[in-house]
């Protein structure tokens, strides 16, 4: 399983944002780890689709070894397409948003004797928008996104197991129901293709 | 002929062959929303099979997908090329979903199976329009056809926009982009066809009736709206939804109202209740964010005071979907 420091890593070379030590690291990593040829593959064809542009016309370097020799010693790097498009792709293109996409944020109120001190700590969810917005977005949550299991782990001497599993349950649940729905009943290859290439073990 | 030379060279035929020209091209320009309503006309009556890329905010999977109209209905088959391998085939009646063996679907595939599912909305451009402004975008090539760009963005911030191309000589769609409606540059999911054929005639007769049976998902689509699924028993309502959206499905379970899908014919948000086995003392907020999906969930007490669990999922902003959460209102 590839690492998430490995993944920023790499994340960080295909943007052209990689130090010369980064870009060495990822390189020696790219000719070793077939995992990780395959994300780099992976970015580059979503960039290449989002261009309209083939897949087919993403070549994957055969020999990563070189082009870590080939690396300048000072100052960062940029192997293989020019920073500004990069850049540009991955503000506007989306590549930022699919490698963000998996952020799940949490806000337990759970098993407190004190629900209104608990709500002090952290930010409480009235009906209105804007204060569901700024729920949202206050520092606690948005700046800290924590994964699906962390807070789970961190509660779990509260929480029952089975209640967390079903709560993960029905959330996969109304996902899929969601895709179904739509197929069947908007009747659009969108939604035909999204459930076909839902993978939720990757997305969650 | 001197006549005839004279016929061809007075500048009376220059204007006149000027007009037809200036006439036939303003004739087969069509508006965006023209475009819109011919794609939506020739999706549902034209047999076409491709290769398409879907990127959708994650991963990139290529599909291959198969449309053919059969005395004027139409039957879709798609399946990825590579990666679990899952198949849908889809009539106007039903849906019905092959997964592998190893595939995480595979053991959501009963649960969700057989309920009813209701179809009210079909694509309005004219309720379309009053949620987006619809406008002409520069031209592309794409699967090496000419394609003419649309825009399709939302009048408020609640909703995402979306960009497509439609392919000029058959008004199918080529290209579509689903957009942040905070910033229309940033793509949140995509889809383009690589390869596309029209096809000429029926196509083959996909046996959906034979492969229900053996499917791990089978959904029935019953053209009957909420209000005619008498005895659905349904003790809570959606009282806040983004202007344009309209009931577009419901799921029961047991008779008892388990989704309701709700359209704009662009954008869908499905808002799901389900009980909850133990009362927590305490409010629970939990949201997942799926490339341009975000799943909601937290608890409430229904008007009898069980503990119940909300959960809306939708290619909706985060606060929209949060607002949806909160209006959600049970009644005895």
């Amino acid at each position: 399983m590839m690492s998430d420091s490995l993944k920023t890593s790499l994340s960080a070379f295909v943007d052209g944002e990689a130090s010369t030590d980064e870009s060495s690291q990822v390189l020696q990593q790219l000719a070793e780890d077939e995992e990780l040829r395959a994300e780099w593959k992976n970015y580059h064809s979503i960039a290449a689709v989002l261009r309209n542009e083939g897949i087919s016309n993403v070549q994957v370097p055969t020999d990563w070894d070189a082009l870590a020799d080939a690396l300048p010693v000072n100052g960062d790097v940029l192997p293989f397409r020019s920073r500004n498009r990069v850049k540009n792709m991955l503000v506007h293109g989306g590549i930022g948003a699919g490698l963000a996409a998996c952020i799940m944020v949490a806000m337990f109120f759970l098993f407190t004797d004190n629900p209104s001190e608990s709500a002090s700590n952290l930010a409480k969810t009235n009906a209105t928008e804007d204060s569901v917005s700024n729920a949202l977005t206050s520092q606690d949550f948005a700046q800290q996104p924590r994964s699906f299991d962390s807070p789970f782990e961190m509660s779990v001497s509260v929480v029952p197991p089975e209640i967390l599993a079903d709560l993960h349950q029905m959330m996969l649940d109304a996902l899929l129901a969601h895709d179904i729905s739509r197929s069947g009943i908007e009747q659009s290859l969108l939604h035909d293709a999204n459930i076909i290439s839902r993978n939720v073990s990757q997305e969650l | 002929m001197t006549d005839t030379k004279y016929r061809f060279t007075h500048p009376i035929y220059y204007c006149f062959v000027i007009v037809v020209c200036v006439l036939g091209v303003h004739g087969e320009e069509r508006t965006a929303t023209e475009w819109v309503e011919a794609m939506h006309k020739a999706q549902s009556e034209m047999g076409f099979e491709g290769t398409l890329e879907i990127w959708n905010g994650i991963a990139l999977t290529t599909i291959e997908y198969c449309q053919y109209v059969i005395d004027g209905k139409v039957q879709v088959k798609a399946k990825p090329s590579e990666g679990p391998q899952r198949e849908i085939n889809r009539t106007d009646k039903e849906l019905s979903i092959s997964f592998a063996a190893d595939d995480e679907f595979h053991e959501f595939g009963n649960e969700l199976s057989g309920d009813s599912l209701s179809r009210l909305f079909p694509p309005d451009i004219a309720t379309l329009s009053e949620s987006y402004d619809i406008a002409k975008m520069p031209d592309q090539e794409i699967a090496d056809r000419d394609a003419v760009g649309i825009s399709i963005m939302p009048k408020q911030a609640d909703r995402h926009g979306f960009k497509i191309w439609i392919d000029k000589s058959t008004a199918l769609l080529l290209r579509m982009e689903m957009c942040d409606c905070d910033d229309a540059r940033r793509i949140l999911s995509m889809l383009v066809f690589t390869e596309i054929k029209v096809l000429e005639g029926s196509g083959p007769v996909l046996s959906v009736a034979e492969e229900t049976k053996e499917s791990d998902l089978s959904v029935s689509i019953v053209n009957e709206d909420e209000s005619d699924s008498s005895g659905v028993q349904a003790d809570w309502e959606a009282s806040y939804m983004p202007e344009g959206f309209k009931l577009s499905g419901i799921k029961s379970k047991d008779g008892v109202l388990m989704h309701r899908t709700y359209s704009d014919g662009m954008n869908a948000v499905t808002v799901e209740i389900r009980p909850m086995s133990t009362k927590l003392n305490g409010e629970l907020h939990i949201e997942k964010i799926v490339g341009p999906t975000i799943i909601a969930t937290r608890n409430a007490l229904d008007a009898r005071g069980r503990p119940q669990i909300i959960t809306v999922v939708g290619d909706l902003p985060r606060r929209t979907i949060w607002k949806i959460s909160e209006g959600v209102k049970f009644e005895r």
